[in-house]
């Protein structure tokens, strides 16, 4: 099903809304700590395969195998959207999902809700083991906060920060969740240039530092050629190319249905 | 004189510090509101006032998880209220089994009945929940008028004040015990809400993809918010019951159900003050009008004075009544900037 | 035999009120994406309205009739205008929530104004039964039952077949494409407040000669359109009309051959545990909701 070496594998996964094919027949697999991108022009169906993998649409066939944390080989297709988390991938959203009423630090800690054990009666009387568990996880959110470069900024409220501030938090929300792999619906939408930049250099530091593998949807292509060890691009719902970013660069049939469009 | 000048300085800060604490000022807030029927000159019908205000308060409470903090409706939680206020009626007096057993089973029974119900009508988006809660309602106000052999039906249900350990209580008492629930309820809320609970309730206000996408299960939270909320009618049901003494199926209509929707819209929307303010506005504006010369003779205008207000509330002061001290602090704060006390403005951007 | 056509008879004229009460809610639940839980008091409001317009002019009860409808389209436009068009920025929950005053003052106002006596409302139709192969029918039941269908029949026609009534099934398939194509939305959902208010109102009208003219003459007519949404399902318009009537005849049915007292504990159970099995009504869609 799903070589030691891979940690996700997308087989012939399909989806249809209305009689219209979003997704056809598209198989792709990602290599453990690999950085993978998925390309693909406006309506290619490229967050359909996100929304699909986490589970929040169901597809109409295929498959993705999935080696979780726990370190079992399942198929995330039997799984509910809420349970993805708890084996291993997370994920962002293209317009930032963030709950604006609390605070930074409020916001990583949701992230790490699958790791929570207590439940609501031990958190209600204040236990002991409630207690120890909170702090754990308020340390853990203060130290990533830090290393986002947000340090001092764990009580401000999410809603009214800069764009680029938000992005980071919803990054540093998915490192909460101790992620094998970690889904990125276009990152770098809304950044400017110094900021994608600062932005690559982030995930393939996070890819070392929390030993994980990344996969990204992504509209900027420098961002894509500059961090991605593969590619797979993909139009209409298919499969157009998968390779090296100098493959896909040089691909035929990649320019014309995307590079050559969008320039 | 002296000691207390030395006593005081030192008292200062550490009250200052326990204030910070929600618990210390929960406590606090009973203490004061179990002392009230002790002014002098409070009459034992304002006793009955307090009484009512602090049994809806239990129920406002519990509404407030419900739809404050996770965004549901419920239109038929008076049939909750009514379980409680009967099975722990019958427990006690046809049973003759502890009171302390009859407020459990109050609590268990309606939180049971509202994870069945919920368990159907929670997986579904809309307002499912509402009607469901309608129909429940509708049921079983059919039970309380046709069960005779369990509610007397209209004839009422008469029951005594709680008897526990051999230690009867009273009037007083009673009301006593009630604000300890009270009090006890509010610090537990407290607790689950600013912890993973209240965290994962917050996402699902806010973002539900965001939510499921860190794992929070919709279904389980609403589910928990609705029987958390039937549990907490129940217990104000068998607060009613042992304070008032009497139950009848008229007692447990619709617009009880609604006023709970008042009481937290108004008193403020996902907050535990403001379930206690939002109850206390429910009961007590009836009597308070009833001064006013001209509308005090209008039956209902209460009523309808209520519908006009969470209207309002809800166009143009979405946060409730809850946020009025807090609101006036900023606008004095405000005005004062300018010219005379520039300090104090300080001091309120610091906090 | 005659006994049960009886039943079903009576279970259609009952059907008749809530399907247009059920249409109502389906028109504004599906435009302005809200249920309107105050739709059965104000057509409660309107029932006494008409009584007295009835008791103090000398007008034909038809006309009364029509007239009320009309208030209520007003009432109907009013409440969109003067309300839930300037809650856009109001709590989750909020603009439902202002449904819910709508019934407190509607509530406390009627006893108020007309006080706590019940008042009996004339039929339509006052010539005594029909006898048809021995089942037992008023005339004026046969004009509800004409009357709700051929007022279904045209909102349908209306839905289907004409410009608006296109706009309207955009508007409720989705809000922000429809008003990207230039559909008028909130004129849109403004005509289905009016609309609905009016259906509303002409169910209370229909029952008030059966029961009589009081606070809660409408209170059981309204729970049993929301439950006959669920039963049709709310994706469609016409799920909830089928689902009216099949709610009017299992009523009758089972009060006749079950028990007349626990009827309703009956009937709601039963569609309750029925949604388990069809959780979006008989004729439901499942929605895919866009992340």
């Amino acid at each position: 099903m799903l070589p030691n070496k891979s940690i996700l594998k997308v087989e012939h996964l399909s989806i249809s809304f209305g009689g219209l094919k979003a997704v056809d027949d598209l198989s792709f697999e990602i290599a453990q700590n690999q950085i993978y991108g998925l390309i693909g022009p406006n309506g290619a169906g490229k967050t359909t395969v996100f929304n699909c993998i986490t589970k929040f649409y169901t597809p109409d066939s295929g498959n993705a195998w999935f080696h979780t944390k726990q370190g079992k080989t399942v198929n995330l297709v039997d799984h509910k959207v809420h349970d993805i988390v708890g084996l291993g991938m997370v994920r962002t959203f293209q317009n930032v999902e963030l709950i604006k009423e609390l605070s930074i630090l409020d916001n990583l800690l949701i992230g790490a809700h699958s790791q929570f054990k207590t439940g609501v009666l031990a958190q209600s009387f204040r236990l002991r083991k409630a207690v120890l568990e909170e702090n754990e996880y308020r340390t853990k959110a203060r130290s990533i906060i830090e290393y986002m470069g947000l340090g001092g900024k764990d009580a401000e409220l999410v809603g009214g920060q800069p764009y680029g501030t938000l992005k980071r938090i919803e990054l540093a929300r998915t490192l909460m969740s101790n992620p094998k792999l970690i889904i990125l619906d276009e990152p770098a939408a809304g950044l400017n240039g110094t900021e994608t930049q600062a932005l690559a250099g982030l995930i393939k530091q996070i890819r070392i530092d929390f030993n994980c593998s990344v996969l990204l949807v992504e509209h900027d292509m420098t961002l894509v050629m500059g961090v991605c060890e593969r590619i797979c691009a993909i139009s209409f719902g298919k499969k157009l190319a998968e390779g090296t970013p100098t493959e896909i660069r040089n691909n035929q049939s990649v320019q014309e249905a995307y590079l050559g469009k969008d320039e | 004189m002296n000691k207390s000048t030395t006593f005081l300085p030192t008292l200062m800060p550490m009250l200052r510090l326990a204030w910070k604490k929600a618990w210390f000022r929960y406590v606090s807030f009973g203490v004061v509101l179990a002392a009230l029927p002790l002014i002098p000159g409070m009459t034992s019908s304002n006793a009955t006032i307090l009484g009512s205000v602090v049994y809806f308060s239990i129920a406002a409470l519990g509404f407030q998880v419900l739809l404050g903090y996770s965004g549901q409706i419920s239109l038929g939680h008076t049939a909750f209220i009514g379980v409680g206020a009967y099975v722990s009626g019958y427990i006690v007096k046809e049973l003759g089994l502890p009171f302390p057993l009859a407020v459990l089973a109050a609590a268990v029974l309606p939180f049971i009945l509202g994870l069945v119900l919920g368990l159907i009508a929670l997986r579904l988006e809309g307002y499912y929940l509402a009607i469901a809660t309608l129909g429940l309602a509708e049921s079983i106000r059919i039970v309380f008028i046709e069960a005779h052999g369990f509610t007397r039906g209209f004839s009422g249900f008469f029951s005594n004040y709680p008897r526990v350990l051999g230690y009867q209580f009273n009037k007083g008492s009673t009301y006593v015990f009630m604000v300890a629930i009270l009090v006890a309820l509010m610090i537990l809320v407290y607790n689950f809400i600013n912890a993973a609970t209240g965290r994962a309730l917050a996402a699902m206000r806010s973002s539900q993809s965001a939510a499921q996408a860190m794992g929070v299960s919709l279904f389980k939270y609403k589910l928990m918010a609705f029987a958390i909320s039937t549990g907490f009618a129940g217990i104000a049901g068998a607060m009613y019951m042992h304070f008032f003494r009497y139950s009848d199926p008229t007692i447990w209509n619709s617009g009880l159900s609604l006023n709970l929707v008042v009481a937290c819209i108004v008193g403020g929307i996902a907050s535990i003050e403001g379930a206690v303010i939002g109850a206390a506005f429910v009961v007590a504006m009836p009597e308070l009008l009833r001064i006013v010369p001209g509308l005090g003779s209008i039956n209902g205008a209460s009523f309808v004075l209520s519908g006009v207000v969470i209207i309002l509330v809800l166009l143009f002061y979405p946060g409730g009544l809850v946020n009025v001290a807090s609101d006036i602090g900023k606008l004095r704060s405000r005005l004062s900037k300018g010219s005379k006390h520039p300090e104090r403005s300080t001091e309120y951007v610091a906090e | 035999m005659q006994i049960f056509f009886q039943n079903v008879i009576g279970g259609i004229e009952a059907g008749s009120m809530y399907a247009l009460a059920a249409l109502g809610l389906v028109l504004i639940y599906r435009t302005a994406k809200m249920s309107n839980f105050a739709q059965g008091t104000i057509g409660m409001f309107n029932a006494y309205i008409a009584y007295f317009v009835l008791a103090r002019t000398n007008l034909p009860l038809p006309a009364v009739a029509i007239l009320s409808v009309i208030v209520a389209f007003v009432v109907g436009a009013l409440i969109e205008l003067v309300i839930m068009r300037r809650a856009s920025s109001t709590i989750p929950m909020g603009k439902p929530i202002m449904t819910l005053g709508l019934i407190i003052i509607f509530q406390g106002l009627a006893p108020m104004i007309f006080g706590p006596v019940p008042f009996q409302f004339p039929r339509f139709v006052q010539k005594p039964a029909l006898d048809i192969a021995g089942v037992k029918m008023l005339p004026n039941t046969l004009v509800i039952i004409s009357v709700t269908i051929i007022l279904v029949a045209i909102l349908f026609y209306v839905l289907q077949n004409t410009r608006l009534g296109l706009a309207v099934r955009v508007t409720a398939a989705n809000e922000t494409t429809a008003r990207l194509m230039g559909v008028p939305t909130r004129a849109v959902s403004l005509g289905a407040w009016s609309v609905a208010t009016a259906l509303g109102a002409l169910s209370a009208i229909m029952v008030a000669p059966l029961t009589s003219v009081t606070v809660t003459m409408m209170e059981t007519i309204h729970l049993n359109s929301f439950i006959a949404a669920i039963l049709g399902g709310f994706s469609t318009f016409h799920g909830p009309v089928v689902g009216a009537f099949i709610l009017g005849v299992a009523n009758n049915i089972i009060s006749y051959y079950i028990s007349s007292k626990w009827v309703v504990a009956i009937l709601y159970t039963c569609i309750l545990a029925f949604t388990i099995f069809k959780p979006q009504g008989l004729f439901g869609k499942a929605f895919v909701k866009k992340v």
